[in-house]
């Protein structure tokens, strides 16, 4: 399609929509490019399958040798299940602590956090 | 941080990875908000949105030292209205200070999600120029380094 060629227009596909092939007939229809989001874990992936959650890394310094399993799996399911599909490590911008859902209105100072440390001063 | 965001940015390159999925939503609290900054900091707005922007060219060159062929998904989008100035420097910084090589996807979550038919989807992706230039201060940047993709569910 046009739509897609000319404009180089990528498809994301997150969440459901390649965990159980949400809205099929139109990912059929339009010749996109796929995306997996996966957040880094120290563990094994569970039998090959993606992890859809952020990875929230806190103040204190990470060891990227602990994620080294993590990485070999990743590299292990790179070329599946379509040459189309990439995978995109998942992380969040905000501070530690604002993962929690809640429909209460948090300031800066009340919001749920993990540590108070994160200052952007 | 920008050490924990160089490690990030080096497991996605060390595994084979396209890129980095960055996710602002914050699930319970507007944090972009100036309201939220300027109240609880008791700075202005002018030293609040400066430092805002200090910390994103720090953040765009750990990306840009770390993985600078990298692909940069922005969920739930680039640019939200004006009840989010914060996150919009921030945007601004991610294009001007990202390496030339670096490309960004708009990942449109909240209108994706909707969307079920071509003309939506192409509605969707007009509005990704017509929308958030209305908040970006580098258009023709914005132009240039960012494309259009599409969160479904």
């Amino acid at each position: 399609m046009e739509f897609t060629t000319r404009k180089e227009t990528h498809q994301l596909s997150s969440r459901r929509s390649l965990c159980d092939g949400g809205k099929p007939a139109l990912l059929q229809a339009l010749p996109f490019k796929g995306a997996v989001f996966l957040g880094a874990g120290k563990k094994r992936l569970d039998g090959g399958r993606t992890i859809i959650a952020n990875s929230v890394f806190g103040p204190d310094p990470i060891d990227a040798s602990e994620f080294s399993e993590f990485v070999e799996d990743i590299g292990r399911i790179q070329r599946k299940p379509s040459p189309l599909q990439h995978n995109f490590l998942r992380i969040n911008l905000t501070v530690p602590g604002t993962l929690k859902k809640s429909d209460k209105s948090y300031t800066w100072d009340t919001r749920p956090r993990g540590d108070d440390k994160v200052s952007m001063w | 941080m920008l050490h924990n965001t160089k490690v990030a940015a080096q497991l996605a390159r060390k595994s084979g990875m396209k890129g980095l999925l960055l996710d602002w939503e914050t699930y319970g609290g507007n944090i972009w908000s100036m309201e939220y900054l300027e109240e609880a900091a008791g700075r202005s707005l002018e030293k609040t949105r400066a430092q805002v922007r200090v910390r994103a060219r720090l953040f765009t060159q750990v990306l840009n030292e770390s993985f600078p062929e990298m692909t940069r998904i922005v969920i739930p989008q680039l640019y939200h209205h004006d009840t989010h100035l914060i996150w919009n420097d921030f945007c601004d910084e991610l294009i001007v200070t990202g390496n030339p090589r670096m490309r960004i996807i708009n990942g449109n979550e909240f209108g994706g999600y909707q969307a079920v038919s071509e003309n939506e989807f192409l509605k969707l992706y007009d509005a990704h120029y017509s929308e958030a230039l209305k908040y970006s201060s580098v258009p023709q940047k914005f132009r240039r380094k960012t494309v259009v993709g599409f969160g479904l569910e």
